[in-house]
Parts: C-alpha cells; structure tokens; sequence
C-alpha cells in the first residue's frame, strides 16, 4: 500500500454535505476573428456528488472553456445561456461578488497552467500557508506544519527548502502539486482539474490521481476532470463526455464509452495512443483538424475527417440514447474493444 | 494532412556509432541544497533518439539548456562533434517546448515567427519566402497559413510550426522538450509521426523529453532516466519498458496506467533524503541498503548498451 493518507482534517466545523453539479443547455459565445462566435454549444452534464466526470476531446474542443464556466472564470468579452446548476443555487446569474465568496472555498479550480494561478513573486511556501491560515483559521506554525504535510503527501522532495522558492525556480510539475495543494487546503464543494497531471511523470501522476480520488471519495464531492490521456479516464473517472469542436458527442460511463466506443471519432481517439502492436510504426492518426469555431460545417461538424459519413451527416445532428448518449448517424457496431 | 511516410524501418543505436553529444560529470547547482544536476555523463549518438524520463524536477529541462549551451554547468564538459562547446548555433541545435503557442510572438504571423532565424543568418527576402513555404508543407500545413496568426491554430497546429521554425536553418540536433505532453492523443500521433518522418528523412539526432513511457517506447532508440539530478540507468528503449532494472525504472514502469484502476506503488520507505553522498533513490527504494545511503552507486553495464548505478543489482 502507499503511504497515502487522508488528508489533515481541519480546525473549522464539517463543511455542508456537498450537491452534485448538472449544466443543461450551455452556450459559450466569444469574440473572434469573424466577430461572435459560438466555441461550446448545447452541452449539458451532470456530475454527483463523489462522482468523477472527465471531459476529454481535441486541443480546441473547449474542454477549459466548459470548466471555467462552471466556476465562473469566463475571460472577458464571453456570453454564456444555458444553465450550471450547484445543488439548487444557480451559478450563470451569480455576481462576481458572490462568486468571489464561493471561489476557493466552495469551487476550486486548478488550471492547466499552473504558473498562472501562483504569485510570482512570493515564495509558494507564504502562498500555501496564506490559504491554509483564512480556510481553516488555525495559527500560523500549523498551519506551516500542515503545509509540509501536504506537499510530502504529493511527493515533493525537501517541503521546507521548496516552500522558501518563488514559482520560477521551480519546474512546472512542482508549480502543479503546489496549485493542488492551495486547491484542497480549502476543502471545496466541488473540484474541477484542467489536465492536472499533464506535467507529472507516472509515478507521481498515480499518486495525484489517487490524492484526487480519495478527496472526492472521502469528502463525497463531484469532480470533473479535463485531460486528455483516455488511460487517466480509465483510472480514475465513472463518467466520460467526448467533446468535438464543442459539442457532445458521446457521453456516458466510462465502462461503456470507452470499452465499446460508438462514435467514430471515439472509437479513433481510442485507436491512437502508442501500442506494443505497432511498435516504431506509423501510428493511427486522425487526418485533418477540427474546423475554426466561425467555419463549422452545418450537421455533424466531424463528419468532414470521418470514414463513416454519410450525406445526412453534413445537414443535421442526431442524438440517441439516455444512459450512453450519442450524436452520430453512422455510429460503429457496438463491438468490444 | 496525412504524413507520406509509410512505416519506418526500426532503427538501432550501436555503443559503435559516432557520438555527437559528449557530457560529462555535468553537475549544476542553483543555489544551496542538493544540485539541480548532480554529475550526469551522457553520449548522445548521431542520428539517435535519445529519450529522457524522470519526474517533474529532475532536471530533465536543465540537462537539455546545458547541452544547447544556453546555461553553464556549474562542473563538467560538454563536447559537440568533439568540440569543447561554445552556445550552439541555431544552425546547429534547436529546442521545441511543450506550450507552443507560449513560444509563438501572438502579434506575428507564424511567417514572419519562421522567418525570424532566417533574417537573423542573413537570408535574402526570396529565399526565406521559398524556405517558409517549403517548411510549412513539410509539417502538413499550407503556405498560404504564412500569413495567419498563432491564436488561430489549435495546440497540434501550433506544435507543428514550432517545429517548422526549429527546422529552418537546418539543425542537426533537436532538443524536443514534451512536445506532445499537452495534446490528445490523435494529435500527439500527427506530431510523433511528422518528428519521425523528418528526423529520418535529413539523419537529425533527437533528445527527447516525456513522461509517457510508452510515448517514448514507441518513439525512441534509448531511454536515459533521470532521478533528482542523478542518472538511474540507460538503455535500449524497449528493454527499459519491458524489462527496466533499476529500482527507480522499475516504478516508473509499475506505474503506467493499463486500462484498470490505480496501480499500487512500491511503499514509500519512511526516513529523510540520502546524504549528498548517497544514492537520490535509496529515500524510496524497496532495496535499498546501508551503502546506499553515504555511497552513490557507479554505473555498471548489466546488458549490451545498458547500464545502471544501484548498488543491489551488482550480484
Ligand atoms: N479568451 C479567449 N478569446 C477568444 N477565444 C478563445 C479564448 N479562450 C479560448 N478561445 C477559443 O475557444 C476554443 C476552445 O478553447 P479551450 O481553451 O476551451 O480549448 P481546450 O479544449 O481546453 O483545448 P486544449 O486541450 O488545447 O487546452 C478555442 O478555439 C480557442 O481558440
Ligand atoms: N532558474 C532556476 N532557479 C532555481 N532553481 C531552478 C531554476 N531552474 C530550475 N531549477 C531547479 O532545478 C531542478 C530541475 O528543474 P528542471 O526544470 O530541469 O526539471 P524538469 O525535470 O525539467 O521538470 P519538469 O518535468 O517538471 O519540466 C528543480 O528542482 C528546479 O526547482
Ligand atoms: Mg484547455
Ligand atoms: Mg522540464
């Protein structure tokens, strides 16, 4: 077993139990080259408490766009219609002011750059420690204790020497478990995670994922989990939605979407990664790019790289299925794979 | 879009073949405490694909500055085609990031971000015009995206001109630095192909930074493995992955996600880092013993072109 164990449990009372999130119908719109343009369209998710959802699809896809609309981090000039749902409260309509109360305490977000969301100036050590003293309002020698604690638990070499550093002496990876850290000291409601391992080597990776997955079992908080690495979905998330060019196009438990893909371009991105089986081969890759978001193609916008189109898929989308939702025409037998 | 080449014959890295990259004893300290890199000896081969692993902070970043020559070791020497090195020209060695749309100017056009090292060695307006369209097609893009800006290219796209520009003056080594940690996997698969594709078509030597271990399996000759500034074993790509030795690569290895839930890992033996001395492993090594942690192993060959420094593999 790995000495993992539960994280340092807080001063303050026992937080409310935590609501599940559900988004229905959400249109992110954003200023661009060919004026206003729509980037994430008609998307709708649910995500229950202790329950972990991934977000997985092409650079572009809008996967951070989805998550900074849940927590409320839209850059400027961004409309959004639709509905993001946190227990009963409404989070479209919320003021900034509000948003500011619940950010951090009740929403953590950790972003896919994780330089951004430290202070380049200040030693991360002061910053960790900063967020530690206001969400759990203990002194400040406990609150050093407790940092060191948790960044051994992430598997940092020398806590207290790192702690002294600021952000650009250390490498990405280390920036990354340090914005982790400043994301659970506050024990949120609900954790969204941009690619939070992509920096990290596969030891280190298992022992964040497995940090994350205790947090969200032990804490009984959704999570949703942006990545890109189908096996980091298949290690750690029940839930996976497949977005293409913004949109859903697959979306249901991992067991089904990703042991028996139905849309096509499921079924390549699960064809792709490197395998024993073609060994310094040429490996299996999808030709072509998703269209810009102000040339999306009217129907199903992949049916341009897609083997299986067929001339309906270039007028309408089709959408079938409850559990295991799906938007194709011409899915693939739902063999095993 | 799609990449001509057809399959790549495997290639092989020989301990014969000439060396472009000679360091040794590289050690490089950043302030007090344990160096970034503690005494790292590396060949890099001519027209190898060298793969470095280890974890976030082992160094991997500050070996390949080094090796460009665009920081100092603080000890050690580096040769380039046995010569001592000066900072490599560009028209010598080049470095690709993983955030390539961070390493594009958003205020210039992806042309004039390629013609960038051209004007710099001094090339006439026609010919940079020729060699911008000619780089831009051999990394599957059309000469006419010269004249459009990074922000209208998606992550793999902008990858690919990255490497256009590191590709510009013709280098003979690359550092590629996880150019495909940040995109999915069918992307990551254009780029691994097209980097495949041009390092066999002009003969480039490649280091290349990753922490998929099947990525690098897959892509590389030989892998080399970094723990906290100490090099743990290096060897053929494919042994490392299906037989790793050391200690430290054989975690590495345990921990590659295979469709099931979490691996367990090897326990964290309790007990603070080694002496300076020792071994950066010994700390977290299911084997280690007491020499381990005042005495750093040497590296010992336990193969054909495959060595590795732990103490509990030499019997
Ligand atoms: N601030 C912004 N202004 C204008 N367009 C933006 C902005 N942020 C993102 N976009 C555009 O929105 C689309 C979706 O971006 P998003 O960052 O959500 O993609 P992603 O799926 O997270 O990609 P990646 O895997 O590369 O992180 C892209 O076309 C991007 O260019
Ligand atoms: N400019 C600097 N000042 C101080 N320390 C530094 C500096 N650059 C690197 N370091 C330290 O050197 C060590 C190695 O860093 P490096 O960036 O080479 O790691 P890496 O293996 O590339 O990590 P990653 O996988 O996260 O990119 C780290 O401990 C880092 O904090
Ligand atoms: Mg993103
Ligand atoms: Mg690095």
């Amino acid at each position: 077993m790995c000495a993992l164990r539960s994280l340092p449990s807080p001063q303050t009372k026992s937080p409310a139990p935590a609501a599940g999130v559900e988004v229905t119908g959400l249109n992110i719109s954003l200023p661009g080259p060919r004026g206003r343009s729509a980037i994430v369209r008609d998307l709708s998710l649910s995500c229950a408490p202790g329950e972990v959802l991934a977000i997985v699809g092409e650079s572009g896809s809008g996967k951070s766009l989805t998550s900074l609309a849940i927590s409320g981090l839209l850059p400027e000039g961004a409309h959004v219609t639709g509905s993001v749902r946190l227990g009963g409260r409404e989070l479209t309509t919320l003021s900034e002011r509000k948003w500011r109360d619940l950010r951090g305490r009740e929403v953590a977000m950790i972003f896919q750059n994780p330089r951004g969301s430290l202070h380049p100036m200040l030693p991360v050590g002061r910053q960790l420690i900063e967020v530690l003293r206001l969400h759990r309002r203990t002194r400040r020698v406990e609150a050093r204790a407790e940092a060191v604690k948790l960044l051994t638990r992430l598997g940092l070499p020398d806590p207290q020497n790192l702690m002294l550093r600021v952000p650009h002496q250390l490498s990405g990876g280390m920036c990354q478990r340090i914005a982790l850290a400043m994301a659970l000291a506050g024990r949120p409601r609900l954790l969204l995670a941009d690619e939070p391992t992509t920096a990290l080597d596969a030891a280190v990776q298992v022992e964040v994922l497995r940090l994350l997955a205790e947090t969200v079992a032990e804490e009984r908080i959704p999570m949703i989990l942006v990545t890109h690495d189908l096996a980091v979905v298949e290690a750690v998330a029940d839930k996976v939605l497949v977005l293409y060019a913004g949109e859903m196009r697959e979306y249901g438990p991992v067991s089904s979407v990703l042991q028996r893909p139905r849309h096509p371009y499921t079924v390549a991105l699960t064809a792709s990664g490197p395998s024993a089986a073609h060994r310094r081969g040429r490996l299996p890759q999808i030709d072509g790019t998703p269209p810009a978001p102000w040339d999306r193609p009217p129907g199903c916008s992949f049916a341009p790289r897609c083997a299986n189109a067929s001339p309906i898929c270039q007028t309408e989308l089709a959408e079938t299925g409850n559990a295991h939702r799906l938007r194709c025409h011409n899915p693939a037998e739902a063999a095993h794979v | 879009m799609s990449e001509a080449a057809v399959d790549m014959p495997p290639r092989k890295s020989e301990l014969a073949d000439p060396v472009l990259i000679r360091a040794r004893g590289i050690t490089r300290r950043f302030g007090p405490g344990l160096p970034a890199l503690d005494a790292v000896t590396l060949d890099i081969r001519q027209g190898e694909i060298l793969g470095l692993v280890g974890e976030s902070g082992s160094g991997k970043s500050t070996l390949g500055r080094i090796l460009l020559g665009l920081i100092a070791a603080s000890e050690g020497s580096v040769t380039f085609d046995d010569m001592p090195m000066p900072p490599l020209r560009p028209t010598e060695a080049q470095i690709v990031f993983q955030d390539a749309l961070g390493a594009l100017n958003p205020r210039r056009t992806i042309g004039q971000s390629i013609a960038l090292p051209l004007v710099n060695a001094g090339w006439s307006r026609e010919r940079r015009a020729d060699r911008i369209s000619e780089l831009l097609q051999s990394v599957g893009l059309s000469p006419s995206d010269a004249a459009r800006y990074p922000h209208q290219f998606s992550g793999g796209q902008c990858q690919r001109i990255v490497i256009a520009r590191a590709l510009a003056l013709g280098p003979r080594f690359l550092f590629l630095d996880e150019p495909v940690s940040a995109l999915d996997v069918s992307v990551q698969a254009q780029i691994l192909n097209l980097l495949a594709r041009v390092q066999a078509e002009a003969g480039l030597t490649f280091l290349f930074v990753s922490h998929d271990l099947e990525v690098v399996r897959h892509f590389c000759d030989r892998t080399a493995v970094l723990y906290r500034g100490q090099l743990m074993e290096t060897g053929p790509a494919d042994e490392l992955y299906d037989a790793p030795r050391h200690p430290y690569t054989r975690a590495l290895r345990a921990s590659v996600l295979n469709g099931g839930g979490l691996p367990e890992l090897v326990p964290e033996t309790p007990g603070s880092d080694a002496a300076p001395g020792g071994c950066r492993f010994a700390a977290r090594c299911p084997k280690v013993r007491p020499i381990c942690l005042i005495e750093r192993p040497p590296e010992r060959p336990v193969g054909p072109d495959h060595t590795t420094a732990c103490h509990a593999l030499t019997d």
